[in-house]
């Protein structure tokens, strides 16, 4: 066989399966999202979950989650980054601890959490040892949106900074020392190293950490399941509650349809706002 | 007998032409040094010979039999790589032995193989050991060690000592010309340092920009350089080149310009019929001699002079080219003889 | 003028620095110590739960200390279904590991050790699959998988994982062989083997450790895919799968305790990657 050919053969079995269930999937979401039960083209599962009472706050929860857990766990992840590259005895442990979540499902945060925020949870049990309640509060009820809220946000931190964190940490690892000593000598001190160094060259791991972890925020549900139920919608709860408890793939996928086209948006958004020059890379 | 040859070999990576039709006939037991400055193809060549590299026209035959079209494992090569290649998951005996297994050898010969030629190499004492316990004048021996083992027609080294300080270098240098010498194999060198090949090579290869414009023996490289490029290459500092618009003998047809190495002047202070005077620019003592560079008539040249002669920078020297030194070049830069 | 002598007021000031060094020092460990249990101690919690009787997890207050009952734990296991969406999660958890690292590394090696027309337009489809949420295409496939059979089949989910994980398993596996020296199979080469000899006698045992890695990666990944897991799965079902759909009917000994079965392998096979994780992440930025 011709050594020009070793290549093709190679990537075609991995590029056979991304064309079936990437590629094709991806357009059969448009097709039949854009189809509407009577086997016509047009609009009316988009109708369909638009008029739907869920729709609307949905997108918002997904929206303002996004919005609230982004930051936080950026800011978190830049921090923890930080502490972790100043650390010499025991960082490998601390990085093995801090990256736990990152094997935890979202499922299974949602667990964890609920063990914690129940009414008989271990949260109402220490408050009320230490004498602020005097009876098991229930805190995830539909009384309380904002708290329920509160409760996907802590839980979504704990578990998705990690991700964050181990492409912040391999970032930094490609940053060379000397570019820190270079700026010590001028007279930079670590706050200006921070600003003027360490987040500047740290900018294409922040880029991918961004979007790969907007795209986590908008695909979230299980934990929104299980610590909101039906009093927090969310879209990729929605998407599954259509496809699976009233089984219409149409309106899912028109779900699905809206959910790509955010993570289109937010994608290029990030890649505008944090646009690398060509050769400003490392 | 294990010739090498090489027919107008052509290669080209997307529009750059890098090797432009390369023909070299290498002697059974030579040892053949391929040298030229960085970029020049010579590791292109040595790998097509080796048959890492397709060539895109040409043939190269070893011995008798045409082996352009056969992968690298039919050639019955053996190569050195410039950072080594020792592989990191064996000890250095399963290394060595590695070929002769690849080959089904016998194992009473493999064990024979492997330890003749590290005691050869002086590694006999760290066959237990992984490449990552030895250090890179050890990885070095272990990389011909391997090579010599499989017993090759032709060995082929990429820059086998580019990666060694300066003092080991010295020492391995002398070491693998006695080893190569008394194992008697087919040898091609690639190096751009000229000490390197001036000091090993049966014969030397100049490589200039994909071609080859000299091959012939060190002393001759040296005295006759074949082209303006090879005089200019060779030599440290090398030879000067200089346009005969000013009293230099009888210039040969076609003759364009002068070369004459910077030890082949005679010297005065005095003014001499026939002797140029020259503005001394700068002077460096370098123990052995001093070496001038001097100016006349707007060309630059260097002189190498003995320490005797005292002289400062913007004196005056007279100075004459040894009439037997004197070596004409044409426009082309080819010589004429 | 200060009554101090110089080598007081240098006393002194060397005093302060300490102090201020000291400061920062107990800052630092605390904001690590903190950090550390702000992620062990609800793990830790979920392990208290899932160790107590369904008596103490309904009861309150609640105690913070194991109990160290396996009545739970117990029950878990026995209770309808568990069991066979155990087994449902491992196997389709595996098949995605074999296919995932059989499809992926040939592509890696293809695009560590080979130039060739295309190779940019498959790295950015490798890379265009990672900015979608890729569990969305189990509702087509869905569709497609009752009309090929594949409806309701660990194979057929495994593959959609396999969507998941192949993007990463290429990714990583190219890094991996990008870092082993192309010399090193060219020494092989020059010595006698074939391409394939080649690949397997030098390459491999080098490639091997990252290899394991990148397996793991591709069997956590499906382990705790939820969505495309409960969308795929009727009887059938996965852990994952199970938990979710029967949130509302299961009794909460049986979510806690399946949670617990859910974290502890990711947790281990975490720690048998960790040496992995940030190489692999490092050039998968790129
Ligand atoms: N695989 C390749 N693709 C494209 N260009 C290449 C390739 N290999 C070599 N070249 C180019 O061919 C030219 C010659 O390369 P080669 O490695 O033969 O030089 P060399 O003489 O060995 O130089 P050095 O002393 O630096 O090793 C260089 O300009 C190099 O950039
Ligand atoms: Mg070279």
């Amino acid at each position: 066989m011709n050594k020009k050919y070793y290549p093709y053969v190679l990537i075609a079995p991995s590029v056979l399966f991304l064309l079936i269930f990437f590629v094709y999937p991806f357009i059969e979401v448009f097709v039949q999202a854009f189809t509407s039960s009577d086997g016509h083209v047009g609009l009316s599962n988009f109708e369909n979950i638009f008029t739907d009472y869920n729709f609307l706050p949905s997108l918002k929860n997904t929206l303002l989650l996004a919005l609230v857990v982004v930051p936080v766990q950026l800011c978190m992840a830049v921090g923890m980054s930080l502490m972790i590259s100043k650390m010499k005895k025991g960082r490998d442990t601390v990085l093995y601890i801090l990256t736990i979540p990152l094997g935890v499902s979202d499922l299974a945060a949602g667990i964890i959490w609920l063990a914690i925020l129940d009414q008989n949870g271990f949260l109402n049990s220490f408050l009320f040892s230490i004498g602020v309640i005097d009876q098991p509060e229930s805190w995830l009820n539909y009384q309380n949106p904002i708290i329920i809220f509160t409760a996907v946000v802590v839980a979504e931190i704990w578990r998705a900074t990690a991700i964050l964190l181990v492409i912040l940490v391999s970032g930094i690892g490609l940053i060379p020392k000397e570019y820190y000593e270079a700026a010590e000598i001028f007279g930079a001190n670590s706050w200006v190293r921070l600003w003027k160094v360490t987040l500047p060259l740290l900018r294409p791991s922040l880029q991918t950490a961004l979007i790969l972890r907007t795209l986590l925020a908008f695909e979230v549900f299980a934990v929104v399941m299980l610590l909101g139920g039906s009093n927090m919608p969310v879209l990729m709860g929605e998407t599954f509650n259509w496809a699976f408890n009233y089984q219409d793939a149409g309106a899912a996928s028109a779900y699905a349809v809206v959910i790509l086209a955010l993570s289109i948006v937010f994608t290029l958004f990030y890649l505008r706002v944090l646009r690398v020059p060509k050769g400003a890379r490392i | 007998m294990t010739t090498i040859t090489v027919e107008n070999i052509k290669k080209s990576f997307g529009d750059a032409d890098i090797l432009k039709s390369v023909s070299l006939d290498i002697k059974d037991q030579e040892f053949t040094v391929l040298l030229g400055p960085s970029g020049c193809g010579k590791s292109t060549l040595l790998r097509i010979i080796a048959g890492l590299e397709t060539q895109d026209s040409g043939t190269i035959k070893i011995g008798d039999r045409v082996v352009s079209h056969l992968p690298p494992r039919e050639r019955n090569v053996a190569m050195v790589f410039q950072n080594y290649a020792v592989f990191p998951h064996m000890t250095v005996f399963e290394n060595i032995a590695f070929g002769l297994r690849m080959k089904k050898a016998p194992e009473k010969k493999i064990k024979e193989n492997v330890e003749r030629t590290a005691a050869l190499m002086h590694i006999d004492h760290l066959l237990k050991r992984y490449s990552g316990q030895l250090s890179g004048g050890q990885r070095q021996r272990v990389a011909v060690a391997r090579a010599l083992a499989v017993e090759p027609d032709v060995l082929l080294m990429d820059e086998p000592l580019s990666n060694l300080d300066a003092l080991l270098r010295l020492q391995m240098r002398a070491e693998l010309k006695s080893v190569l010498e008394a194992s008697k194999t087919t040898t091609v060198y690639v190096t751009h340092d000229q000490v390197e090949a001036m000091s090993l090579a049966d014969r030397i290869a100049v490589m200039n920009s994909g071609r080859i414009d000299q091959y012939d023996f060190p002393d001759e490289i040296y005295n006759n350089p074949a082209t303006e490029y090879v005089g200019s290459f060779i030599g440290n500092p090398p030879m000067n080149f200089i346009s005969p618009d000013f009293q230099v003998g009888t210039v040969p047809n076609g003759a364009f310009q002068l070369g004459i190495r910077p030890e082949d002047f005679h010297i005065s202070k005095e003014q001499r019929d026939n002797y140029w005077p020259i503005t001394v620019l700068t002077r460096e003592k370098l123990g052995s001699h001093q070496q001038l560079s001097a100016e006349l008539n707007g060309q630059l040249f260097r002189v190498n002079i003995p320490n005797e002669i005292e002289i400062e920078s913007g004196n005056t020297l007279y100075l004459m080219p040894k009439e037997d030194k004197k070596r004409w070049y044409t426009e082309g830069g080819k010589i004429i003889l | 003028m200060s009554d101090l002598s110089y080598d007081e007021i240098l006393e002194k000031e060397v005093r302060e620095v300490n102090r201020k060094k000291k400061m920062w020092r107990w800052l630092f460990l605390s904001s690590v110590a903190f950090l550390v249990s702000w992620i062990l101690f609800p793990i830790y919690l979920l392990v208290v739960n899932s160790l107590s009787s369904a008596d103490v997890i309904n009861g309150f207050p609640k105690n913070f200390w194991p109990a160290f009952d396996m009545e739970s734990l117990h029950f878990f296991v026995n209770y309808y279904g568990v069991l066979g969406a155990l087994k449902n999660s491992l196997i389709a958890a595996l098949f995605t590991m074999v296919i995932a690292i059989g499809l992926g590394t040939p592509a890696g090696y293809a695009l560590a050790r080979f130039d060739f027309r295309g190779k940019e337009t498959f790295r950015m489809l490798i890379l265009l699959t990672r900015a979608f949420p890729m569990p969305l295409l189990a509702l087509p496939l869905a569709v497609i998988f009752i009309n090929v059979g594949l409806d309701d089949s660990l194979f057929g989910l495994s593959l959609v994982h396999t969507a998941l994980a192949l993007p990463f398993s290429v990714l990583i596996t190219s890094s991996l062989f990008l870092g082993i020296p192309v010399e090193l199979e060219e020494a092989a080469w020059v010595l006698g083997c074939n391409r394939w000899q080649a690949f397997m006698k030098v390459v491999m045992p080098l490639a091997l450790p990252g290899l394991t890695a990148s397996a793991v990666f591709a069997f956590v990944i499906s382990w705790n895919e939820v969505f495309a897991a409960a969308v795929l799965t009727v009887n059938n079902q996965t852990l994952t799968a199970f938990l979710v759909q029967s949130l509302s009917t299961s009794p909460v000994e049986v979510k806690f305790a399946g949670g617990l079965i859910l974290i502890l392998p990711a947790i281990l096979f975490l720690f048998v990657v960790r040496k992995y994780l940030f190489s692999m992440w490092g050039i998968a930025n790129r």
